[in-house]
């Protein structure tokens, strides 16, 4: 049976496009505009979900968000808030966290053993006997949480938009617009946002008989729409107030993050419900939740409804909905203060409504699960049943002040108006309409405008002062709208169904604050986070501990007001990937790539046995000649007169000996002495250095170079050049014969020694040469410009062709620096290995007057406790030892592996150890397999090849 | 999103920059009841106002900053070379 | 089922006694005032008046109980740390935490799930495997597995994470687990109350006197407290309570970061964290995703939100599971956490005769609830440090002693 009004004026819904979806097995026709809640409402159906813990029949409460009684589910979707969702053509929606189906959820018998879960149940029970704590757990896991979720759904992201504006207003109310419009003519950028698919919040669904509104609400819209300095964002709700003056709107395609100077905040407040034994039955809902069903989707709540008014407005309300269609039965008036309603009582007797004054709402009772009727004490004391099918509460107000608290301000109880009101708000926020306390149509405006004008002022603007509104000496929140009784049932919290008891037994047991009773019994900590439970709950606690509702105070309220999907906040992905100027060749060469931090490396070519191929690579080194992509390397060029200064307090040597047109080995401690970085200087004179560092530190060690240069006020200019220079390093016996093929450089021992640089013309392109010998052979390491450096590896390649020229990788550079017992910083470093540890000693100079670490480097020379060393096993041939084995002396630790592999050379295990060195060095180490085998390893000295360092620095 | 009017920069978000943790130079002579340990590691990590030295990444250029750590307004910034 | 429980059903207004022991007023003087009434204070307290008879304590907190970190933290309980003096400090929180229900009469859902740190590159599955060896050794079960096993354990991950930084490999710790925040903090203060200990909230310290011996009174806006015995345990605040009796720490206070979903029906049961991705999560017995990344950048005592966080986080989180995209976010938060330069904490005795630390808990205080208590208490007790937290001492920096942790400084969760 339908329950579709006929056509309301400004009803959002379009009956021109029909949309048929699915609801619980049930087809469900609506029209666009419809949200899902409305849609099976016309359709007849009331009962829409089941309840967290008991499983009870729910419908909708507030049809804003303000509750979370509604959540589906569909096949790819889950959570979804039915009250503001539009249905999707052809969608099959179902209830959450029911056990067969909404109608008939298995798990409803929780609630006839709901005596036994009592608030807090699980902390008391389900422990002993202990092994039987897994089974419950996996059973109360599954009966928590709300919708599922499939992990074959699409992923998805929006991007997020950054805006700017000079004043924000969240909440296109009657304030709200009344606000934004009142700048519009200003210079002022404005942006006004609103939750609901349309601007104008009660006047869209309160005032529609009042002409005056109407006409304020249609004439302020439309010139929020043709104010060139006006955004509007309809469909955004803000999702918490940021520092710095940050609100992100959270909309249907995306976030924009609004970034404001002055923010006016004109949310309103969220109705309130009544506290009674079967309070949440389908049928019982908020004044306001009926007003939107049947202005915005011209729906029918119910066909015969009691009013509860706790207030004045109640009265206008409730004739409203009479006018336009709605059956009323009666209205019961819950006012605590005698002759508070007199006029209004008299004006809904005059309109034909019945109206009973009452001192309590007892209970509500059901038929096939929906309100059938209620259960009241009249003024007079007595009992009377009225039959009913829709309970319309309007009890009071909760404003919606959490971005006002976020923002800094304060919340004090306003004992006349019974609810709370920002105080102390920071300057550059603004408060205005019912989140002010401001509840007449005609103050909220005075009230809207007076804020904006504030916030005009602030930014400098010269607008006249404009007094705030009185706001009003009749409370319109009634005080205690909670009835207990004993056999309970009177719901505070819907989402977590928390019951008036439940609030009681936790202060009993000592949860006697805010937060401890939020915590302890989790009122306020559901899906709707206590938007219409956590005032009652303030409430009730003052009434337990005898103080006013101001002493209890408020929980925290943060981020966000509405959940926000995580697709949404993730925004497009970004990741950073850096090439060398070779990343196409490798390529071409069957590369297998590494990741290492953005870059990509070779690690070994070619296709096959990852081991053969390496070994084949080393031997081409070892043998004859190997080219290796060194671009990842940071570069770093120095000019100045303070180039030695700068060089001399950031790194632990000295640079005095160090002779024009050579380089040589450095490395870089932090202060308290850890080694950070190592790499190569060169020098070209006393004011122009070259020097290289780890690819992974490139950028920190510029940054700690500019960051001495600047406390010192050195005169010496830095230049990052990692990413405009590509290198390689030219690396076997035969190098120098390949390499002197295509420069005119003589590459002779006495024109280019060991540790030299020459700036020099290769394969044409004018590059840096330098003479280094990290893999223990004759090598060249080539720098030249990112764009020309290919053309040095193509000449070198098609040069060294019929001597055997290899490409090698990260693997074999690895391998062949090991036999030569060179360290890796990261790896046969950890974050506390200070130089001494790794035979580092010799280029520390403690006797420079300044340098950073010093003074720690001074002391830890004294109390040096571990060191690497060399090992060797010749026993094992395919190495059962990994990296970071442990070494084992009397079952202690005595250390650990940082480097091990198989050395063709020396045709065994080889390695290095970090090890403790406080006693004395041993013979042999013992090595623990990650199986837990023991292996024996001998320290050796290093390096393990060529022990003379001839191969590398003469020939 | 917090932003800040930096000199050379103008409005800029701190969420560019780069905080240094040891940006003091090193000194030459540490006091009498100083030891070594006690300068590299003592910290005074009070809500207060503190100078702190900023790198902003993309301009690579270094700030000193007061903030204040408890409420973490931004007093002033300058570019850290004089 | 509980007698506890049907004690609910049939007795009308039925409940238990007030949990917790807060007089409404401060005696003149007790044998030890601890600072700080969040899972270390409380968990000490229940140590001295359980371990060593003494229980005339008053357990002090500016705000509520748990108020602090304890109820703010992500709930993980691990043992794969780098060092042996960690690995066997941690072991034995876990022993505790597994009887902790029982001892404390307070279920505290110690659940265990396994913890897999992932390894996007080989240099943190190195570091992963020297974790995993030390933990062996100490006949801790850690091992590092392979992305096949990594997925047969979480079906759900997306191995490649969207095309770089894709899992390499993981550090399994199988005994990782997770338990009810608050509820320890509950349980410990009940125990300790019911021995005789007083709780009081909402009584901040303000100073802190000391004479020729050492600590004499404690000042706090209700009243002046005489005393010989001080502990700190205000993880968030440790410098500016060390402060008042002229002690220097190492500790730069971080704001730490969280946020939870809406409560889902379960799916992820282990608890997985990436160094590389700068994140972790776990789901909780409510059904709720609890996520959270790196510190905050800058030294910060507050506990604001920020908007970097969480869009920060999601966008990492989707790499590994794309398919929460629709899922959302529900709240977010934030403690302070006490950094130290080599991630292990702060604890035992000072060079304030009376005045003891429990501090320095960065990213690491949870797990360490129970042991802390324990060895705190011990320590007061005997007044001299517990050889189990001996390599923790203050004065460790002093003399570039630092506890090895540092040495494989990831994300630590």
């Amino acid at each position: 049976m339908s329950k579709r009004l006929p056509p309301q004026h400004d009803e959002w819904i379009d009956r021109k496009v029909k949309i048929d979806f699915w609801f619980e097995g049930t087809k469900i026709s609506a029209y666009k505009g419809d949200v899902i809640s409305s849609a099976v409402i016309a359709n007849g159906q009331r009962i829409l979900a089941r309840s967290f813990k008991y499983h009870r029949r729910r419908s909708t409460v507030s049809m804003a968000n303000h509750d979370a009684n509604v959540i589906l589910e569909n096949s790819m979707e889950t959570n979804i808030r039915a009250d503001v969702t539009h249905p999707s053509a052809g969608t099959h929606y179902r209830a959450v966290n029911t056990f067969w189906g909404l109608k008939r959820d298995l798990a409803q018998v929780l609630n006839f053993f709901s005596a036994l879960l009592p608030v807090g149940f699980y902390y008391k029970a389900f422990y002993r006997p202990k092994f039987l704590f897994p089974l419950w757990e996996k059973l109360i896991r599954s009966m928590t949480g709300l919708g599922k979720v499939n992990s074959a759904a699409p992923s998805w992201r929006q991007a997020r938009k950054q805006l700017f504006c000079d004043v924000l207003v969240i909440g296109a109310g009657t304030s709200g617009i009344a606000a934004a419009e009142s700048l519009g003519k200003t210079k002022l950028k404005i942006i006004i946002a609103d939750e609901n698919d349309y601007f104008g919040g009660t006047l869209g669904y309160r005032h529609n008989n009042d002409q005056s509104a109407k006409k304020f609400k249609d004439t302020a819209i439309k010139n929020l729409n043709n104010f060139s300095s006006v955004s509007t964002f309809p469909m955004h709700y803000a999702a918490g107030f940021y520092e710095g003056g940050t609100v992100p709107l959270i909309g249907p395609d995306g976030i924009k993050e609004v970034h404001t100077k002055a923010l006016i905040i004109a949310t309103g407040s969220y109705e309130q419900p009544a506290v009674f034994r079967n309070n949440d039955a389908p049928g019982i809902m908020l004044l306001s939740a009926a007003e939107r069903l049947m202005s915005r989707y011209s729906v029918l709540p119910c066909e015969s409804a009691v009013v509860l008014a706790g207030n004045t407005e109640a009265y206008e309300r409730a004739i409203n909905l009479k006018n336009v269609g709605l059956c009323i039965v009666a209205i019961i008036d819950l006012s605590s203060v005698p002759d508070a309603h007199d006029a209004e009582i008299s004006n809904a007797r005059n309109a034909g409504i019945k109206v009973t004054k009452i001192i309590s709402i007892t209970e509500a009772s059901l038929h096939k699960g929906e309100l059938s009727g209620i259960t009241v004490v009249t003024e007079h004391n007595k009992i009377e049943n009225i039959l009913c099918d829709g309970l319309l509460m309007s009890v009071g107000w909760s404003p919606a002040s959490s971005l006002l608290v976020q923002a800094g301000a304060k919340l004090s109880y306003l004992p006349t108006l019974e609810q709370v009101i920002p105080v102390q708000i920071p300057v550059g926020t603004y408060a205005a309409g019912q989140v002010n306390g401001i509840y007449e149509f005609k103050s909220k405006i005075d009230d809207g405008i007076a804020a904006a004008y504030e916030a005009a002022q602030f930014l400098g603007c010269d607008l006249p002062v404009v007094t705030r509104p009185e706001r009003g000496r009749c409370a319109h929140s009634h005080p205690y709208p909670i009835t207990a009784h004993p056999k309970g049932k009177e719901f505070v919290d819907f989402d977590e169904d928390i019951q008036l008891n439940d609030l009681r037994t936790s202060w009993r047991e000592g949860f006697n604050s805010v937060e401890l009773m939020k915590r302890y019994s989790t009122i306020g900590m559901g899906p709707s986070q206590g938007k219409t439970s956590n005032m009652n709950g303030v409430r009730i606690l003052a009434h337990l501990n005898q103080q006013t509702p101001g002493a209890i105070g408020t929980t925290t309220p943060r981020p966000f007001t509405h959940p926000v999907a995580i697709g949404a906040l993730a925004g497009k992905r970004f990741r950073k990937y850096w090439r060398t100027p070779m990343h196409k060749c490798h390529q071409k060469m069957a590369a297998n790539f590494e990741e290492n931090g953005h870059w990509l490396r070779p690690m070994f070519y070619g296709k096959g046995s990852k081991q053969t191929l390496i070994e084949k690579e080393y031997a081409a080194v070892r043998t004859s000649v190997g080219i290796i992509d060194v671009a990842t390397l940071g570069k770093v060029e120095l000019f100045g007169p303070d180039c030695i200064k700068l060089l001399e307090y950031a790194y632990t040597c000295k640079f005095d000996k160090l002779r024009t047109d050579m380089t040589r080995y450095i490395f870089m401690v932090d202060g308290s002495g850890v080694l950070i970085d190592d790499g190569v200087a060169a020098r070209f004179s006393d004011d122009h250095f070259y020097i290289t560092t780890t690819s992974s530190n490139a950028h920190t060690v510029v940054k700690q170079l500019r960051l001495f240069a600047d406390l010192s006020s050195l005169n010496v200019v830095i230049v990052d050049r990692t990413r405009q220079v590509g290198a390689l390093n030219l690396a076997g016996p035969l190098s120098r014969k390949v390499l002197s093929t295509i420069t005119d450089q003589s590459l002779s021992e006495a024109d280019f020694p060991y540790l030299a640089i020459r700036e020099v013309r290769v394969a044409n392109v004018m590059a840096r040469v330098l003479r280094v010998g990290f893999v223990g052979e004759l090598a060249y390491e080539i720098h030249a410009p990112a764009n020309s450096v290919q053309a040095i590896w193509d000449a070198l390649t098609v040069a060294g062709e019929s001597l055997g020229i290899t490409p090698f990788g990260v693997e074999a550079q690895r391998l062949l620096r090991l036999e030569k017992g060179h360290i890796i910083l990261g790896q046969d470093t950890d974050g506390m290995t200070t130089p001494f540890e790794v035979n580092l000693g010799w280029g520390v100079d403690l006797s420079k007057e300044q340098s950073i670490g010093k003074n720690a480097l001074v002391q830890l020379k004294r109390q040096t406790k571990r060191l690497l060393v060399g090992f060797e096993c010749i026993k094992i041939g395919q190495s059962q030892i990994l990296e970071c084995n442990l070494i084992i002396r009397e079952g202690s630790i005595l250390g650990r592996v940082t480097s091990v592999a198989y050395s063709p050379h020396h045709k065994g295990i080889i390695g290095l150890a970090m090890i403790d060195s406080t006693a004395a060095l041993p013979e042999k180490i013992c090595i623990k397999t990650s199986k837990g085998n023991l292996i024996d390893a001998r320290i050796v000295s290093m390096p393990f090849y060529d022990p003379e360092n001839l191969r590398q620095s003469t020939h | 999103m917090k932003f800040f009017e930096f000199p050379l920069l103008g409005l800029r978000a701190i969420s560019e920059f780069v905080p240094a943790h040891d940006a003091i130079l090193e000194p030459i002579n540490l006091t009498d009841n100083m030891s070594a340990g006690d300068w590299v590691y003592e910290r005074d990590s009070v809500p207060k106002i503190n100078t702190e030295f900023w790198f902003h990444t993309t301009s690579q250029i270094w700030f000193k900053v007061k903030r204040n750590t408890g409420t973490n307004q931004i007093y002033s910034a300058e570019v850290l070379r004089e | 089922m509980s007698m506890r429980l049907l004690k609910y059903a049939f007795i009308e207004d039925y409940a238990e006694d007030n949990w917790f022991n807060t007089p409404s007023d401060l005696k003149p003087t007790y044998d030890v005032v601890i600072i700080g009434a969040g899972g270390h204070g409380l968990a000490c307290a229940h140590y001295l008046s359980q371990d060593h008879g003494i229980t005339n304590v008053a357990v002090l907190d500016s705000a509520y109980i748990g108020g602090g970190n304890t109820g703010r933290n992500t709930t993980i309980i691990r043992s794969n740390y780098l060092t042996p003096d960690g690995v066997k400090f941690y072991d034995q929180s876990i022993k505790l935490f597994k009887n902790l229900s029982c001892d404390l009469d307070t279920n505290i859902f110690f659940s265990e799930r396994g913890h897999f740190t992932l390894a996007h590159n080989t240099s943190t599955l190195r570091t992963a495997r020297w974790r995993a060896e030390v933990n062996k050794h100490l006949g801790i079960k850690s091992e590092v597995i392979n992305p096949d096993e990594v997925l047969r354990a979480c079906p759900e991950i997306q191995i490649d994470c969207g095309g770089s930084q894709a899992v390499e490999g993981a550090l399994y710790h199988e005994p990782g687990a997770v338990a009810r925040h608050d509820a320890v903090a509950w349980g410990y203060a009940k125990s300790a109350s019911a021995r005789g200990v007083e709780i009081h909230q909402h009584t901040p310290v303000i100073g802190i006197n000391t004479d020729s011996e050492g600590v004499s009174e404690v000042v706090t806006p209700r009243g002046v407290i005489k005393t010989r015995t001080v502990l700190s345990a205000v993880a968030g605040h440790t410098p500016s309570v060390s402060k008042m009796v002229g002690i220097k720490t190492p500790i730069e206070i971080f704001p730490l970061q969280a946020c939870v979903t809406e409560p889902i029906k379960p799916w992820l049961n282990t608890i997985i964290v990436s160094g590389s991705l700068h994140m972790y999560l776990s789901q909780s017995s409510r059904g709720e995703l609890v996520m959270g990344a790196a510190l905050d950048p800058m030294e910060l005592h507050s506990r604001r939100s920020t908007f970097e966080f969480v869009t920060g986080l999601c966008d990492q989180v989707l790499d590994l599971f794309p398919f929460l995209s629709g899922v959302k976010i529900n709240r977010q938060w934030a403690g302070m956490a006490d950094m130290t330069p080599d991630f292990a904490p702060i604890m035992g005795t000072t060079p304030v005769k009376g005045f003891f630390l429990d501090s320095g808990w960065g990213t690491w205080g949870f797990k360490a609830t129970p042991i802390s208590g324990k060895t705190m208490a011990r320590t007061i007790a005997a007044n001299s440090d517990d050889p189990l937290i001996r390599s923790f001492n203050l004065a460790r920096f002093k003399n570039f002693d630092l506890v090895g942790e540092k040495g494989a400084a990831a994300i630590g969760h």
